[in-house]
């Protein structure tokens, strides 16, 4: 009679299903998973993944963090945030950054689709409790991108940070 | 798993696509397709990174080929390996005539005086800019009557003196312990021909005057190498400069010894910009040795003329990159010696280039009438030269072909023979196919013809196709449709006037067979004969007897023939010219027995013969035939259609 491997814990009735993950990236942090050091006390495990809507999440953080004519052969990719820091924090300029992040994440993200966008600058971020009370902010902006992904919705936060 | 990396591609998208389609067969990762991933990011790099290196292994193999190199260092490294030493600059070189009147200066003992290289030394000006000329070989004079003397060359006595443009250059090194020493000339303006290569012993001898040297002669006049030979060097180097180098001191010619003073003169070179000067004078002071001191001579003693009436000529630049890709492979196959007729053209091209815009030579028997053991060559000179100039070129190229041709071939020069072609075109034209006026679309046409014919003639071994013609004049425009032309070869007759005397003029094809046209084949523009103006043509109304000898009745036609006819303008034959010669239709000979022209109409000194040639489709221009077009005798004329 031949021998049968038999699991712990399941029956042949029990059915194994595993959750269907639908989008996968590399982890951009390279943060190695946690494994046994070699010689020089370096960790060697694989780099960790990003799963569903973190890696859509990476993937517009990207995106925004991309100028125009840095990625090579697609001098069109990204947001030209970066360009925007020597502008004049308006009404006028937090139009127009909308407009960019909009059509950006539509052209090149088409997973995520973005709900709303806030603009804290200067003391606003303190009343809104993004900075700590006593901080230097009037050269720093924050930029909440709110947005829907899988039917859910994520958020993610750009600094701008203007240093002279 | 698929592995379908290609490691041809080169293109990036091409290399990204690549690694995608890896991504997809290992199921690791999805995000690949999407541009802000993290992954996208690193397909990025790693795209970057092959693209980089595959373009980069791309320009090294281009670089490894003549046909291919782009950079100068490779094309010249590359041509080098094939023996040819790409042209230096070219100073500019005029023949002078150069005298001394003596009499009555006391102290001049001798009756013969040498100058050195480099002690006459005159300057001429051109457009403003002056020009420094010397000469680069030893001059001697014989007194002569009257006490004057006449300076030539040492050891060419019959030729004439002959002064380079330059400046004067002199380099030393010493010679170190190091085997295979390269000597560095920083110099990209030298012109190498004018390089003269001493060796003194030490460095004693050579900062003393008169110190004992040995000359060194340049590889490329040697005919022989040996263990004894002295022979230098002379290369560009990779950074454009110019290195020296000896040989090794056995099999391959003597080396400097250790100590040895190595000292380079030469000029440094203006190129083209002093061709043309015409006038030179004398710069230097001229001091001949006296009986007990030297004396220097009065300038108002002194002669000095520039012989060549064209001025100075013969400058050129540094040979560009596609000279030497397309020169470096026929002098390889010439291999330095002159066996075959395309070995001639190599090798007088390679030393003359500045002269010389063109050049055919062939051999004897491919003659129309062979002349075996005879090596015809026809050059078309550069604009500008005069005829001494011709002539002193000549000379160098017959002692040329003394020193390199293996057999004994006589080389006979033969001038270019110029043969125009006009051309009648007609082409259909649909003014609702285009927004330009007839007479625009007509100028279009017209340039296409003349681009077309500036591209494919005016060179020797060139062919007129009346197809590819008609392609052009067809791509000229949308709205023309469709076009034909037709081909009439003209050459020019340049009569001794008022003397009696034959012309055979040669096509370079076959001329249209009499019978195949009511109309004239062979006839010539209009010139004056006896005060009256006159033509020569083929005859068209020639009675011919068609019946068969002794049947009757006999019976005539009326048939053009290839018998030549004087007449005038109104068609009336005059001065008995009946039959004053023929033409042959097969070789395109045209022979005119006897004629006296009394003058041609206009300014010109010549009539032009026309002949319809047999194959209107091709003409090849053979031998010292070169093929020009001819835009006074041809036109072209739209015909306006509603078709498309």
């Amino acid at each position: 009679m031949a021998l049968q491997r038999v699991t712990p814990g399941l029956s042949k009735e029990t059915r194994v299903t595993t959750k269907k993950k639908f989008y996968s990236d590399i982890d951009l942090s390279f943060t190695p998973k946690a494994g046994s050091p070699d010689a020089n006390g370096n960790y060697s495990g694989d780099i960790y993944k990003k799963l569903d809507a973190r890696a859509v999440v990476q993937a517009v953080e990207n995106i925004l963090l991309t100028n125009t004519l840095e990625k090579p052969f697609q001098p069109e990719f990204g947001t030209n945030l970066r360009g925007m820091l020597f502008e004049l924090t308006t009404d006028y300029s937090e139009s127009f950054i909308t407009t960019m992040i909009e059509n950006s994440i539509a052209r090149w993200e088409p997973r995520a689709k973005v709900l709303r966008i806030r603009y804290y600058a200067g003391d606003e971020l303190i009343r809104a409790g993004i900075a700590k009370f006593g901080s230097y902010v009037s050269n720093e902006v924050s930029i909440i991108i709110e947005l829907e992904i899988n039917n859910k919705g994520f958020s993610t936060t750009i600094n701008l940070n203007r240093f002279r | 798993m698929t592995t379908t990396i290609k490691s041809t591609e080169l293109d990036f998208q091409t290399i990204k696509e690549n690694l995608k389609t890896y991504l997809k067969g290992t199921g690791e990762f999805n995000d690949y397709d999407f541009e802000g991933s993290g992954l996208s990011n690193i397909l990025d790099v790693l795209a970057y990174n092959t693209h980089y290196n595959a373009l980069q292994t791309n320009f090294a193999l281009n670089e490894s080929f003549l046909v291919t190199a782009q950079l100068r260092p490779s094309v010249v490294s590359l041509a080098e390996s094939l023996g040819y030493v790409p042209d230096s600059k070219k100073s500019s070189e005029a023949s002078i005539d150069f005298s001394i009147n003596a009499d009555g200066i006391t102290g001049l003992v001798n009756d013969n005086y040498v100058l050195q290289p480099g002690e006459v030394v005159c300057k001429g000006e051109r457009d403003g800019l002056d020009f420094t000329f010397s000469n680069r070989v030893a001059l001697k004079a014989t007194r002569s009557p009257g006490n004057i003397f006449t300076f030539y060359p040492l050891s060419t006595p019959d030729d004439p003196i002959i002064v380079h443009e330059g400046e004067e250059r002199k380099l030393q090194f010493i010679v170190g312990s190091s085997t295979d020493a390269v000597y560095v000339i920083p110099d990209k303006d030298i012109d190498i021909a004018t390089a003269i290569v001493k060796v003194f012993e030490n460095q004693g001898s050579a900062t003393s005057v008169g110190g004992e040297f040995s000359l060194f002669t340049d590889l490329l006049d040697a005919s022989t190498v040996s263990s004894a030979s002295r022979l230098y060097v002379l290369r560009e180097s990779p950074n454009a400069y110019y290195e020296l180098s000896f040989g090794n001191g056995t099999s391959l010619g003597l080396a400097p010894n250790v100590g040895n003073v190595i000292e380079v003169n030469y000029l440094r070179s203006n190129g083209a910009a002093a061709n043309l000067v015409r006038t030179l004078s004398l710069t230097s002071t001229i001091t001949l040795l006296g009986a007990d001191q030297s004396i220097t001579i009065d300038p108002n003693r002194i002669t000095l003329s520039v012989a060549t009436n064209g001025g100075a000529a013969g400058g050129g630049e540094k040979e560009d990159i596609e000279s030497i890709r397309k020169n470096a492979p026929y002098q390889f196959a010439a291999q330095n010696r002159m066996v075959t007729s395309d070995d001639y053209s190599a090798l007088i091209l390679k030393k003359y280039s500045t002269f010389i815009n063109d050049i055919q030579s062939w051999g004897g028997e491919d003659n129309p009438d062979p002349d075996y053991g005879t090596v015809f060559t026809s050059i078309v000179w550069k604009d500008g030269l005069n005829a001494t100039t011709i002539t002193n070129t000549r000379h160098g190229i017959l002692a040329l072909s003394d020193q390199f041709q293996i057999a004994s071939f006589s080389l006979t020069f033969t001038d270019p023979v110029v043969a125009y072609i006009s051309t009648q075109t007609f082409f259909q034209f649909n003014p609702a196919l285009t927004g330009l006026s007839q007479s625009n679309i007509r100028a279009s046409v017209d340039q296409s013809v003349t681009d077309y014919f500036e591209e494919n003639t005016g060179k020797f071994s060139q062919t007129f196709r009346q197809s590819n013609l008609l392609t052009e004049v067809d791509a000229t425009d949308p709205s023309v449709l469709s076009s034909r032309t037709s081909v009439t070869l003209h050459m020019r007759i340049i009569p001794q006037f008022a003397t009696t005397r034959k012309y055979i003029v040669t096509f370079p094809s076959p001329i249209r067979d009499p019978e195949l046209s009511d109309g004239v084949t062979v006839y010539t523009s209009f010139f004056t004969f006896e005060n009256q103006r006159v033509q020569i043509r083929n005859k068209i109304n020639q009675k011919v007897q068609t019946s068969e000898l002794g049947v009757i009745p006999i019976e005539y036609d009326i048939q053009a023939t290839t018998v030549l006819e004087l007449v005038n303008e109104n068609g009336t034959i005059v001065g008995g010219g009946d039959n004053i010669g023929s033409y042959n239709e097969s070789t395109g000979t045209v022979t005119i027995n006897s004629l006296t022209v009394q003058d041609v109409s206009g300014d010109k000194n010549y009539f032009k013969l026309f002949a319809v040639p047999a194959n209107q489709s091709v003409i090849n221009s053979t031998r010292n035939k070169i093929l020009k077009y001819d835009a006074d005798e041809s036109f072209t004329q739209a015909i306006i259609v509603e078709t498309r």
